[in-house]
């Protein structure tokens, strides 16, 4: 490895003054290329392994030799998905789908599932964070380096580890198996306040003061002046938020155990026990928690760079 | 909110204690969540340990003996060494791979190439995807009749099998010696982009006037690898670090979804494991507890260790 990495600050650092003709620098533009497209490959190859085999026959997605295009495509595996299961229950929601005519499959409830819990997250900790933010970035009051660092601290504790607390606690006030569940205990967190109090603090202090002066109270400020000059910070929150909910599996297998409130990766998670054998079907259902995640990390990549910080504290 | 509309005789209530109360009120959200779901459920965790307390059963004290009993080491059906081992193994391993190659991936993205946004993109998808996701592709993958046997057949077969070295295609996962190295390998693929990022930042915060008079002084470029580039780094190597290890020590999805219970014979078990599995298949409450808290203990002094080594502001 050390050698590689030899080679390749030489070609960086030198790059710009070294002969840019020659045969031996055309060699090296061979060797560098053609290991970036090796390892383009090694990175890119299972996701276009797994979507190619989403449409293939139970027989080829097994074959040995592996094919890479489908024999014979086999769409119907994402409507055999589709009506996989059948909800158990019959709430509110349910009932709602089989009224828009989506009937009593799972596999829908398990997309909305989904999609319900990463928006409310995104919603609550854009609000709550940036509350506690703000108090940390701009106000003045007793224990407020305290609690920042007790804040802090808590970036170190690990998650498992409170799993079981957090389900007794939850259990106490009788919401296990209720999305309140899987919401509450990471409406607000200790990452996301930091990412924006970090922003705030490099807002500049004019605006508010002038607000100030014009007798704006403090909620006002806050709501008025900071939050429309933090959209960046905003959006880089909402976008990792969603991008944590929506990946979610750990929270949503304790919390929950209907097979109606699961979100789709505990879905995902059951159906491969369901259906261990047959593994076209179980790509074809991943396919419908990877195509959204790949779609949102295209037209936001921008923020996933901005907040790598954070999605590395959120492990 | 209630500073929005102070009633009349607090609006000369003095700047700063306004500012005090409106603090803890913009905080209260926040504060209500830490206490209740982060020290209320270690104050909980932390009881328990100290109990016998079962699902359904009355909680007895019994002082430290649920820690005796998960450290006992002489009880050859008490998993939580080996748990520990497995553990890790999986975070030294996965950690040095992921730090090593990231910062590998960042000097060659950083580096003068032809379509460095589309290589920026394309490598960082592994890290935009669910955990769960990727264990049910590589599950897939490392079957014996699957796609990586196949490439590993065909590259060894054809070089190495010219002077007599065969490949037999492996069960990857249902092999006690293969399985955690398959998990660990899959992991590193996962989480190197994340951490590549992190240092593509750091590595642009570096002033390219230290290379030029490096430079001009006649190093090498290997000599301002080792001399400018990795010392520079050191924060965020630290950081990098720092997070890999409290992700690896709680590997969890990964062993959920690939093996049976940690199987086979408790090859792939790791402790984030143990701690899901006493609590919520064998109920054992006071024993799931114990072994979060020696969890705890555990992600410190790695991380008191890495602090020592890596963090230059330790020392002052």
């Amino acid at each position: 490895m050390a050698t590689q990495a030899k080679t390749l600050t030489n070609s960086s650092v030198v790059g710009e003054q070294a002969e840019q003709s020659g045969p031996l620098y055309i060699v090296g533009q061979v060797v560098k290329y053609g290991l970036l497209i090796l390892m383009t490959l090694i990175l890119l190859g299972p996701f276009v392994l797994a979507f190619f085999g989403s449409f293939k026959s139970v027989n080829e997605v097994l074959s040995s030799p592996p094919t890479l295009w489908p024999q014979n495509w086999q769409p119907e595996n994402y409507s055999r998905v589709w009506n996989a299961q059948q909800a158990s229950g019959d709430d509110f929601i349910t009932q709602f789908f089989k009224a828009i005519g989506l009937g009593t499959s799972l596999f829908p409830r398990w997309l909305f599932n989904s999609v319900f819990l990463a928006a409310i997250h995104v919603v609550l900790q854009l609000f709550l964070c940036s509350l506690a933010a703000y108090a940390f970035a701009r106000l003045d009051f007793k224990g407020k380096n305290l609690v920042f660092t007790l804040m802090l601290a808590t970036l170190m504790i690990p998650g498992v580890a409170l799993l079981m607390p957090r389900y007794f606690i939850i259990n106490q006030i009788n919401l296990v198996n209720t999305y309140w569940a899987v919401i509450l205990p990471s409406a607000v967190g200790a990452g996301g306040i930091f990412l924006l109090t970090q922003f705030f603090r490099s807002i500049p202090k004019d605006l508010e003061e002038a607000a100030a002066i014009d007798g704006a109270g403090l909620f006002t400020t806050y709501s008025r002046v900071i939050l429309p000059l933090a959209k960046p910070a905003l959006a880089t929150l909402a976008v990792l938020e969603f991008q944590g909910s929506w990946n979610d599996f750990q929270n949503p297998l304790i919390f929950l155990n209907t097979p109606d409130y699961f979100p789709l990766t505990v879905g995902l998670s059951a159906l491969k026990d369901g259906y261990s054998s047959q593994v076209n079907l179980i790509l074809a259902a991943s396919m419908f928690n990877t195509i959204p995640a790949i779609l949102i990390f295209a037209f936001f990549s921008r923020y996933f760079v901005e907040g790598s910080t954070y999605a590395g504290v959120k492990g | 909110m209630a500073v929005k509309s102070l009633p009349p005789q607090r609006q000369g209530m003095k700047r700063k204690t306004r500012e005090n109360v409106a603090g803890w009120l913009f905080l209260t959200p926040y504060l209500i969540s830490l206490i209740v779901f982060t020290f209320g459920a270690i104050a909980y965790a932390v009881y328990v340990s100290f109990t016998d307390l079962k699902l359904f059963g009355e909680a007895n004290y019994v002082g430290l003996g649920t820690y005796g009993r998960v450290l006992d080491p002489n009880n050859p059906l008490n998993k939580f060494w080996k748990a520990l081992g497995n553990t890790v193994i999986f975070s030294v391993i996965v950690v040095f791979f992921q730090t090593w190659l990231a910062i590998l991936f960042a000097v060659v993205l950083n580096s003068k190439i032809r379509g460095q946004r589309f290589f920026r993109i394309a490598w960082y998808l592994p890290s935009v995807t669910a955990s769960v996701v990727i264990s049910l592709i590589f599950f897939w993958m490392y079957k014996q009749q699957g796609v990586i046997n196949y490439a590993l057949g065909g590259i060894i077969n054809n070089t190495l099998g010219l002077v007599g070295i065969h490949f037999e295609p492996v069960a990857w996962l249902d092999n006690t010696t293969t399985a955690l190295p398959a998990i660990m390998t899959m992991n590193i693929f996962t989480t190197i982009p994340t951490f590549m990022v992190m240092f593509l930042a750091g590595l642009q915060d570096i002033p390219t006037d230290i290379y030029e008079a490096a430079k001009i002084d006649g190093a090498s470029a290997r000599r301002m690898f080792w001399s400018i580039t990795l010392p520079l780094l050191r924060p965020v190597i630290f950081l990098v670090t720092v997070l890999g290890t409290i992700g690896t020590l709680q590997v969890f999805d990964q062993i959920y979804v690939m093996t049976n219970e940690g199987g086979p014979l408790d090859s792939t078990l790791t402790v984030a494991y143990l701690i899901w599995f006493e609590a919520f298949k064998r109920n054992n409450l006071a024993r799931s507890a114990a072994i979060s808290f020696i969890l705890f203990v555990v992600i410190f002094i790695f991380f008191l260790v890495q602090r020592r080594f890596l963090d230059k502001n330790a020392t002052d």
